[in-house]
């Protein structure tokens, strides 16, 4: 099993690679010139050069590649904002764990409140819950998540003057936004869950956990449910990984500092170490989410984890034959 | 806990499934018993109702849909269908068994297969977990597989070897009555003979009654004691095995034999019995079986219940056209 | 598994369409109040019953709630009496990246100015002159004060105070200026320092320090651009901070930072130990409020939210869509004022005049200037909030002049009868133009493509944002029209930005690719001190218009929300609120 992991391990360092040079050449053809969006538009040409100079961009596409990937992998130093003026890293320091924090919160409160409400539609199929939640899901879906925001502070803090709309600073800052942040998730994960459920329910080992005098509430726990949790397992990976990116919207409505929008304002102003890293980092997220997704996998289904640890005996015999 | 009292007893049983609207009348009103340490054959086409019959016994028909018309389970004297659930869940497993059709779903693909058994073991008996896991490597080596094996996973056997897993299960709990729903239908022949030879051995260690489900006559004449023929939901002949390999009364027993293709019989095609099972959600009127019946005549077809006529002592027929009137 | 009858079907659609229609109501009523702008209807005025705010001049009184240019103080002592209040929060919808006083050329706020102080200031609006402030007035007799200059020499030499410190409690002498205007250069967003380099500035004494420039500085505001644009600190704070200014501050104002979240809240405090004297300092060296609050809300109908709520006093970020409930008839008209005035920043409608371009026919460009209608698209656009302008630039100027309405021209009225007559001299064929507008503007180029579709010019419109917009307007073959915004600090600043020859790298033609050299020659008289004259600016624009090089559009007003119990507004030279300097009545 170390072995898979190691593998997993060493490719993620190759993807990362490839992701730092793609972005690199990607940011270098798109069109717009980060000295005249901080310089403004009054420059002239000369400032313009000047500034370019100053921030290196007028070596060649070689050297300046050579110079990033020099610096982001062995140095670990991303670089230092062109609008902000700080190093990367110190922002990324402050900003990440904010959002992280508020993408995987709620990620958690999806599944805890999205998994047994799923498991309860589906052991009560066609009552008037699960019906009514069918139609709460689709709306949950629907939703945007800033007019739910929106909302949500009108009522909250204009009429009731219970939270605050906007900032970061107290636990009541992080109430709005997460709520916000997790209606869609927790409708998506209860559906999820309440079909993989469904196709559980009338699968024969049920029958015989039943037969033995397990009761119903492990039988749904214990038996029903970790079959049912791949597909549900690779729906929370994959938002994981994306926790990033996803509180975009959020952030902004909220104000909330965040890395979302950190890098929508380095897009913006083509502040190139910025965007950079955020796609770097964004990547080696999804790539250590997907890896986590694949060993929980291997952890509840143990015919996957064969495959992981049987792929690796295959491949000595076939070195040793 | 007299010998002569019947231990398990089911009179008029009725269960009827609810779908789309309709009702399939799955069990028409089978009344049946069984002594301890016997044997008692259930046979018939698939559809037949028998595996309802088994998990009615057990209650574990899929609720929204099934549902127990009417009718008594006795074991051991005391209505199955009348306890609460919470007494229901103590006999499950432990005071009566079940063995289903088909083992290569029947196990939890991700629990290791000797933590499905310790399961069963620890919530019917006051073991500590120590304990559990020690009756289940007995279990498991009492049924031919290697007590190292207790961490492996389903997938990682075939599929005799999960059936055998399951009959461990089963048994696990010394049950004092076992159903056995087709256990050997889904195995190939050589197989099937060995997991026969150990339900026998180990039917006759513990004493335990079996009611085996099957549509094997073969089967049937290997370890049953007793044997009930159900046809559309209704047992249609009941006798010892002697009674019908010897004398089969029924048109439809008669055509089950005759379906059997034997070694001695030049002509090219089998004898199937003419027709199709009926349809369950409109049974014939009269006789179920009359619309398929050589025999039939205009009498059969007539409203209302055909009745039981012994033919000899514990030999059961319902069909007006035998007994006496052939 | 149950099979879905007809009936299921009907009952499912049934929910679900009567709670997206109670979602709808709901949307809708909430909606509903505010003013859209309506680009596509020519007919409606697209605005609620308010009257339009201002004509031209900057502020006169509405109906609206909107206040006199009586807001703005220009009395120092008046300001010296105001009450002093404990807490203000100010809105920025951005601006709180970086707390660095070198990069300050795009800032869209005033908080540097209570942290840090420069040598001399500008009165608002450019248009009065340079007053000390870390300068001593009673030395040295140019100007307002502080410095002297012999007028024909090369040599400027400022006087400091003698007891300035910052909130470290660091000394400033001359050295410390010195190492200030240095870093600010080396920062790269200077421009027009090529004459005055900081390398050499002399040191005369602790407190006296002389510019050695190559040549007299008499161009418009040259002098200023260099005095008026560098915050001064002492070097050792510079040095000892751990990130160079950029998250803490350490300058001589009269304020000091507090807390600091990048992009979200910046606090400043009240310095008990201020180093000028009450009766020395200049308005917006005063303190009349003990902490100040910057709070950075990118969402504006949070900032109205916040503002009604209480947890902000201040915005001058909010467009007239959102004034709303402040306005006359408003919710909370009596908590608050608003104070408009048409923005420096105006849109320009330019033409490729490159040989090669079809644009390059002065009939075309003709024809394609009499047919845009400049009051058409303000009242397309939102009519309460843009002004039509007469040519580049606004009355938010000095040196504007309101005689341009006067004169008869493409600027100040639309003929389609003469458009087509310059059409038919010219010889478009048909041809596709495109036109560049920037991404959150096609509203704008649509309505443009309709003006002269009227008279059969064919437009492609090309909406991109702003980096890459200036990256494709550098190439002439790839544009025909396009649309831009323009400021600066006096008029031939702000025409020096668009067609200055200096902006492309040749040298001989303007971003438009205009080659007139005598028109880059007009341009450059105005900009000095003695060709500043109403009639050679006047000049500049009658022969840009004759010549069809730019068609000025529209200005928009800008909206100054404040509490009614600010009494007074006081701005730095960019028109951003130095809060500490405003007037209070508790």
């Amino acid at each position: 099993m170390w072995k898979y992991v190691t593998r997993r391990l060493l490719w993620m360092i190759v993807t990362s690679i490839s992701v730092a040079i793609l972005i690199f050449t990607v940011m270098y053809f798109v069109p717009g010139d980060p000295a005249q969006m901080a310089l403004g538009t009054e420059a002239t040409a000369e400032e313009l050069n000047a500034y370019r100079e100053m921030l290196g961009l007028n070596d060649s596409f070689l050297v300046q590649l050579g110079k990033y990937l020099y610096n982001t992998f062995i140095r670990f130093d991303f670089g230092t904002s062109y609008a902000y003026h700080t190093p990367v890293m110190e922002e990324f320091a402050s900003r990440l764990p904010r959002t992280l924090a508020l993408g995987w919160i709620c990620l958690i409160i999806d599944a805890l409140i999205g998994i047994p409400l799923g498991v309860t539609c589906a052991l009560h199929r066609n009552s008037i819950w699960d019906q009514g939640f069918l139609v709460l899901a689709m709306v949950g879906v629907s939703i945007p998540n800033f007019w739910l925001a929106l909302l949500m502070v009108m009522l909250f803090t204009n009429k009731l003057h219970l939270l605050p709309s906007f900032g970061i600073g107290t636990w009541k800052h992080w109430v709005m936004p997460i709520i916000a942040g997790s209606l869609s998730g927790v409708a998506m994960n209860a559906r999820q869950t309440r079909s993989a459920v469904l196709e559980t329910i009338r699968a024969d080992f049920v029958t015989t956990a039943k037969a033995k005098g397990v009761k119903a509430h492990d039988v749904t726990y214990k038996h029903m449910l970790p079959n049912a949790l791949i597909p549900i397992v690779g729906g929370i990976g994959q938002r994981f990984g994306s926790a990033i990116a996803g509180t975009v919207v959020i952030e902004t409505v909220f104000s909330f500092p965040g890395i979302g929008t950190y890098m929508m304002n380095g897009i913006t102003a083509r502040d190139y170490p910025v965007v950079r890293s955020c796609v770097l980092v964004l990547a080696l997220f999804a790539a250590v989410a997907t890896l986590l997704t694949d060993l929980a996998y291997g952890f509840i289904d143990p015919r996957i984890k064969a495959q992981y640890v049987n792929y690796a005996a295959k491949k000595r015999r076939e070195d040793q034959a | 806990m007299e010998q002569n009292e019947n231990f398990l007893q089911v009179r008029d049983l009725v269960v009827e499934y609810t779908s789309g609207g309709q009702v399939v009348h799955a069990v028409n009103g089978v009344s049946l018993s069984l002594d301890r340490g016997q044997t008692l054959g259930l046979v018939g086409e698939t559809g037949a109702g028998k595996t309802t019959i088994a998990k009615a016994i057990l209650d574990i028909l899929p609720n929204p849909p099934a549902k127990v018309r009417s009718g008594e389970i006795l074991v051991d004297g005391q209505d199955i269908l009348k306890l609460s659930e919470h007494e229901k869940l103590k006999i499950r497993g432990n005071k009566i068994a079940m063995i289903f059709q088909d083992p290569m779903t029947a196990l939890n693909p991700v629990m290791s297969v000797g933590e499905q058994i310790t399961e069963a073991v620890l919530l019917h008996n006051d073991f500590t977990r120590t304990q559990a896991e020690a009756r289940t490597v007995e279990m498991l080596e009492m049924v031919g597989i290697p007590g190292q094996r207790y961490v492996e996973f389903p997938h990682q056997f075939s599929g005799g070897m999960k059936q055998r897993v399951v009959i461990a299960m089963a048994l696990a709990c010394d049950p004092e009555l076992l159903l056995a729903d087709e256990p050997t239908t889904a195995l190939d022949v050589t197989i099937q003979a060995q997991v026969l030879e150990m339900i026998n051995d180990l039917k006759t260690k513990l004493n335990t009654s079996m009611i085996l489900i099957t549509h094997d006559l073969g089967v049937v004449a290997e370890t049953c004691d007793n044997v009930a023929v159900i046809y559309a939901g209704k047992i249609v002949e009941f006798g010892t095995k002697r009674d019908l390999f010897k004398a089969p009364a029924h048109p439809y027993t008669l055509g089950l034999f005759d379906s059997l293709p034997k070694m001695d019989d030049d002509s090219k095609e089998l004898h199937p019995i003419p027709g199709l099972p009926p349809d369950p959600t409109n049974l014939p009127r009269g006789c179920s079986f009359h619309p398929r019946c050589p025999r039939a005549t205009e009498a059969c077809s007539r409203e209302g219940e055909i009745p039981m006529i012994e033919l000899s002592p514990g030999h059961f027929c319902r069909c007006i056209r035998t007994g006496g009137n052939n | 598994m149950k099979t879905l009858t007809r009936r299921d079907f009907l009952k499912t659609a049934a929910i679900g369409s009567a709670g997206l229609a109670a979602m709808l109501a709901l949307g809708c009523s909430k909606g509903g109040e505010t003013s859209g702008s309506n680009a596509g209807n020519s007919g409606n005025a697209g605005g609620a019953d308010t009257a339009k705010a201002n004509e031209g001049a900057s502020g006169t009184a509405g109906a609206n709630n909107i206040n006199e240019a009586g807001a703005l103080n220009k009395d120092n002592e008046a300001a010296k009496t105001s009450d002093i209040i404990d807490i203000f929060r100010m809105h920025q919808s951005n601006g709180l990246s970086s707390l660095n006083p070198l990069t300050i050329k795009n800032a869209s706020t005033g908080l540097y100015y209570s942290l840090y102080e420069m040598l001399f200031q500008n009165d608002d609006n450019m248009g009065g002159g340079m007053y000390p402030v870390l300068c001593d007035p009673t030395k040295g007799s140019a100007g307002m004060g502080g410095y002297d200059h012999a007028p024909g020499s090369t040599e400027y030499t400022v006087y400091l105070y003698e007891n300035i410190t910052d909130s470290k409690g660091n000394h400033i002498t001359a050295d410390d200026v010195k190492f200030s205007f240095t870093k600010t250069f080396e920062a790269g967003q200077t421009s027009g320092w090529q004459d005055a380099m900081p390398e050499d500035i002399e040191v005369v004494d602790d407190y006296t320090l002389t510019w050695h420039t190559k040549r007299e500085l008499n161009k418009l505001g040259e002098l200023e651009n260099i005095w008026c644009r560098s915050f001064i600190f002492s070097q050792k704070a510079y040095e000892e901070s751990p990130s160079q200014f950029a998250t803490d501050a350490c300058g001589t104002g009269h304020y000091t930072l507090g807390e600091f979240t990048v992009d979200s809240k910046a606090v400043l405090n009240v310095r008990e130990d201020y180093w000028q004297d009450l009766e020395k300092q200049q308005q917006i060296q005063l303190a009349n409020i003990k902490t100040i609050e910057y709070i950075q809300l990118s969402e504006a109908a949070q900032t109205v939210i916040a503002l009604e709520n209480g947890t902000l006093d201040f915005s001058q970020d909010l467009k007239a869509d959102y004034l709303g409930d402040f306005m006359d008839g408003g919710a909370f008209a009596d908590k608050f004022d608003i104070y408009s005035y048409l923005a420096n920043m105006c849109s320009v409608l330019e033409c490729n005049c490159d040989e090669k371009a079809i644009t390059h026919d002065e009939n075309l460009r003709k024809a394609i200037f009499w047919a845009v209608d400049n009051a058409g698209i303000c009242k397309m656009m939102g009519a309460q909030s843009m002004s039509p302008v007469p040519f580049v630039g606004t009355s938010f100027f000095s040196d504007y002049d309101p005689d341009w309405e006067k004169l008869d021209n493409y600027n100040t009225r639309t003929d389609l009868g003469i458009a087509k007559e310059f059409l038919d001299k010219s010889n478009y064929k048909g041809e596709e133009l495109r036109i560049l507008v920037n991404n959150n503007q096609s509203s704008l180029g649509e309505i443009i493509m309709n003006m002269l579709g009227e008279i059969g010019i064919k437009i492609n419109i090309q909406a991109l944002d702003r980096a890459t917009m200036g990256q494709v307007m550098g190439d002439p073959t790839q544009w025909e029209l396009h649309v831009n915004m323009t400021a600066g600090d006096y008029m031939p600043t702000l025409w020096s930005h668009n067609h200055d020859f200096s902006n492309t790298a040749a040298g001989d033609h303007s971003p438009n690719f205009v080659y007139d050299r005598t028109w880059q020659d007009m341009l450059d008289e105005t900009a000095t001190v003695e060709g500043h004259t109403k009639e050679k600016l006047t000049a500049y624009v009658e022969y840009s218009i004759e010549h069809a090089y730019c068609m000025g559009l529209y200005a928009q007003y800008n909206y100054v929300l404040y509490p009614s119990y600010l009494k007074q507004l006081c701005f730095n030279d960019k028109l951003y609120l130095v809060p500490g300097g405003c007037v209070f009545e508790a």
